[in-house]
């Protein structure tokens, strides 16, 4: 795959429901595990190229997700301000983050959901 | 009441425990559930389905959405049974298609198979594997400190084809590198990309480098017997000189850097090293012969060669050493035997060329080995000191009982006294090389008194060619050996210049001073007495024309200085005499001395010896040589009676007035006495002098000293100027003792004490 910066390269992720979100592919390699789909060698075929199905993740999910794709690249090229996480969305949203491998969304999700404890109460048994 | 609870109570904990066995019971199940569901999920992946070029965007994320559940879930169990999978997954693929492919094949389709088969294992199969399997890498792995997943792949590849690669890959590449060694052409990339999995593998030192450099060692070992019996030195050494290129040529293009030194290293010991004395010791071709033949190509190929080695020049320089000795004592022997048969016959004047050849010829000699050190030695330092070393054996040679110091002033005489016509070398370059010879002869002292009388002798006969080339060797010499060995020389060089300015002084003064005039045409040159050899002074009668001549300059000298006194030395003086004879008037130039004798013939026309003795009042000696030289030799002045050869104290002499000559103007030559003898004779006394200063400086600085380090130090501070002889240097520590400038120490006797 020869990918250019002039040329803006698309990737599909298709989310459990069967949505498909079109983003660009830099902000896909934010996750890790995309990123080394993306560049495994051997390469897709050609009616799977540039599309990754993930029949775990919810559409909300997946779309917050990219969302956070976007974020962080902002972020990385200076612009810094604040990523906002439904309190009711931090547990998928931090599993998520964690199957498909983003760092920063892990921590800033974790950051969410310990501020929902503190406020709950009482969600610290029922976690791990 | 109570017994009621208490059956409640049991029938309680009854129920209880069957739910627990219950429960149990399903968790079993769930567990071997999963097992069965964890063995289809891994079963999933087929080893050949691995190689598959295109991935299966669906399959892969659902391999690894399997594999991240199993090891996300609350008991995790199963992470190691994956970790074990994923190992044996590597291990089977290898078991499997590579091995088997790789037996296949030998020579250079085993390495073209190899990188292969490693390019296809770590980019697709290892990669893929891994992508499935990374969820476990990020917190199984660490957690349990198990090697990492990436590594896995390359441990596996290692473990199970470590023989394999040491040995038969191994064999192909040493193989094939021999094959370009013999002058095939191979493919070098294919080296190139074989070294490269290697470097992956992290294993290039361990088995690459090792085994190329047992194969060079096994290589040049064989070749370099080979070469030594079949090929001359020149031969054998140019073969070394392009293999050591061709080796780094392909080391450099297709291994490590680091590779380079070790093979080159070990090609340099297997040829040069090992065989070295075989080397130079060949009969027709060594070390020796090539010297002798003076083949420059070669030796400087050799000394290229042999400066890599450590210290592998040793042997070159000694060689070199004994070259240039044993050339310069030919030279010596050469020189002695023609010097002795002109010795036999008296022959002055050849045995003086004789000597002047030999000067010549050493300087020749070093003028070409000079140039071997600076051209093909690459100005080497260590060849620089064993042909110092060399040239100071054969330089300080007497020949026929003349010092070389002494042969060395006389070659200099005469460069200085012949006109600059010497088309090869300018008078200049001559005396560059004279002084360069000075360097190695160890009586430098010697040398200076004989060119200081030379020089004397020269300015005052006007004989010197130059006097910018007097000065000009008398820099050169201040340059090299210090400022107190050119300070006399110098000094009568500047008293003939300052004499010029006396001699117009005194032409005004008798300008002035009419009554003075002597009517002669009057030269005085004056010395200042240390610069100056000393000579002998004589009592004298001078003719009353003469005379006259003292007194007027006397008269002048006292105008100009009161304190100075002169003394007259007559015995140096040339005069130009005017002699009527019959058939026709000559000029005469002889000495002083010489025409006092004539002088008198003016008042008389025949006089006895002895008339002539009492009349001069000089020592007999004199008047015997003064006699002979105008009676006996080439020009008879005086005639002798008897007309023998030999003058007697009973011999007359008569006023020659038929004398004559082809020219009108001729010089009467009057022999020098031999003073050689008192010239070493002033040089060994102040060799005592100077020993003796050194001795009482170093003792006055070191207050105590021991005897042996006395005398080297001695002969270390006297080095640049003589040798001494420590005979010498004792009998002079027994006479400061004597004096009381030193004594011996009471409880040590060979240790001395500084007497302030």
């Amino acid at each position: 795959m020869e990918g250019t910066t002039k040329k803006a390269e698309m990737v599909k992720l298709i989310s459990a429901e069967g949505f498909e979100f079109v983003i660009d592919k830099q902000a896909a390699m934010v996750s890790q595990t995309i990123r080394n789909m993306l560049t495994s060698p051997g390469g897709f075929s050609e009616t799977q190229q540039g599309q990754v199905t993930f029949p775990e993740i919810s559409t909300h999910i997946l779309e917050k997700i990219c969302q956070y794709f976007y974020w962080s690249l902002q972020f990385a090229s200076g612009k810094e301000t604040e990523f906002h996480i439904e309190p009711e969305i931090t547990l998928d949203l931090m599993m998520a983050a964690n199957y498909l491998h983003l760092g920063r969304a892990q921590s800033i999700a974790q950051d969410y959901k310990l501020r929902a404890r503190e406020q709950c109460g009482f969600f610290g048994k029922a976690s791990k | 009441m109570e017994e009621k609870t208490l059956k409640d109570m049991k029938e309680e904990e009854i129920r209880k425990m069957e739910k627990k066995t219950l429960k149990d019971m399903k968790e079993k199940e769930e567990k071997e559930e999963e097992m069965r569901k964890l063995e289809l999920m891994l079963s999933n992946i087929e080893i050949k389905g691995l190689s598959n070029e295109t991935l299966d965007g669906i399959k892969c994320m659902t391999l690894y959405t399997d594999i991240y559940i199993v090891a996300t879930d609350s008991n995790q169990v199963f992470n190691a049974k994956m970790y074990s999978k994923y190992k044996e997954f590597h291990n089977d693929y290898l078991n499997d298609i590579v091995l088997p492919h790789l037996r296949l094949h030998h020579g250079e389709f085993l390495l073209k198979e190899f990188e292969t088969s490693w390019a296809h294992y770590s980019k697709v199969i290892h990669n893929r594997l891994h992508l499935y399997f990374r969820y476990l890498g990020r917190y199984y792995v660490a957690r349990e400190k198990l090697l990492n997943l990436n590594d896995v792949g390359n441990r596996c590849f290692i473990d199970l084809l470590y023989e394999e690669m040491r040995s038969r890959v191994m064999d192909a590449v040493i193989c094939l590198i021999n094959k370009e060694r013999d002058g095939a052409k191979i493919d070098r990339e294919l080296v190139k990309k074989v070294v490269n999995v290697f470097e992956e593998l992290k294993l290039y030192e361990d088995i690459f480098e090792e085994r190329i450099v047992a194969g060079t060692k096994d290589y040049y070992s064989k070749k370099a017997s080979l070469w030594i019996s079949e090929n001359s030195c020149p031969e054998f050494m140019l073969k070394v000189e392009e293999c050591l290129e061709k080796e780094e040529n392909m080391v450099r293009d297709c291994m490590k850097p680091a590779t380079e030194q070790k093979i080159v290293s070990e090609v340099e010991h297997k040829l040069l090293v090992l065989h070295s004395t075989q080397l130079f010791d060949k009969e027709y071709s060594g070390l020796k012969k090539l010297l002798e033949d003076g083949k420059v190509v070669d030796l400087a190929r050799m000394y290229r060669l042999y400066s890599r080695v450590h210290d592998g020049l040793q042997h070159v320089c000694l060689a070199f050493k004994n070259h240039v000795t044993a050339q310069g004592m030919a030279l010596v022997r050469q020189t002695e035997i023609e010097v002795n048969k002109h010795v036999v016959k008296n022959d002055v004047g050849a045995l003086q060329n004789q000597q002047v050849h030999l000067i010549m010829e050493f300087i020749k000699l070093h003028e070409v080995y000079l140039s071997y050190v600076n051209d093909y030695f690459q100005s080497n330092s260590m060849f620089f000191k064993v042909l110092k070393e060399a040239f100071e054996v054969f330089c300080n040679k007497s020949i026929a009982g003349v010092s070389p110091a002494e042969l060395l002033s006389i070659f200099c005489d005469q460069t200085l006294k012949k006109k600059s016509c010497d088309n090869d070398k300018s008078t200049e370059d001559t005396i560059d090389d004279v002084v360069k010879l000075l360097v190695y002869i160890s009586d430098k002292d010697m040398f200076a008194e004989f060119h200081r009388k030379k020089l004397a002798r020269r300015l005052l006969f006007n004989k010197s060619d130059s006097d910018e080339h007097e000065r000009y060797l008398l820099t050169k010499l201040k340059q090299k050996c210090g400022r107190h060995f050119t300070s006399k020389m110098e000094g009568m060089v500047t008293d003939l210049t300052l004499c010029q300015d006396t001699t117009a002084s005194f032409t005004d003064y008798l300008r002035d001073n009419p009554d003075m005039n002597p009517g002669f045409d009057l030269t005085v040159t004056v010395l200042t007495i240390g610069f100056w050899p000393s000579y002998k002074t004589c009592t004298f009668n001078l003719p009353p024309e003469m005379l006259r001549c003292v007194e007027a300059f006397k008269q002048f000298y006292q105008t100009r200085t009161k304190r100075t006194r002169i003394t007259w030395l007559f015995s140096l003086g040339t005069c130009t005499i005017v002699g009527k004879f019959e058939p026709k008037t000559m000029d005469l130039i002889v000495t002083t001395l010489q025409a006092s004798v004539l002088l008198l013939f003016n008042s008389a026309n025949r006089l006895s010896y002895s008339d002539i003795k009492d009349q001069l009042d000089l020592p007999e000696e004199d008047v015997t040589r003064l006699l002979h030289s105008l009676s006996c030799a080439k020009y008879k002045i005086l005639k002798k009676e008897p007309d023998t050869k030999t003058i007697s104290k009973t011999d007359y002499f008569e006023f020659n007035s038929m004398f004559t000559d082809r020219l009108k103007r001729i010089k009467v030559p009057f022999p020098l006495v031999d003073d050689r003898k008192k010239v070493i004779e002033t040089v060994v006394s102040d060799r005592r002098h100077a020993i003796e200063a050194a001795i009482v400086r170093i003792m006055k600085f070191r207050k105590v000293l021991g005897h042996h380090q006395l005398m080297s130090e001695c002969a270390e501070v006297l080095s640049s100027t003589f040798r001494p002889d420590f005979k010498i240097i004792k009998l002079q520590i027994e006479s400061l003792i004597s004096r009381d400038y030193l004594e011996r120490d009471s409880k040590d006797h060979s240790v001395y004490r500084y007497l302030a």
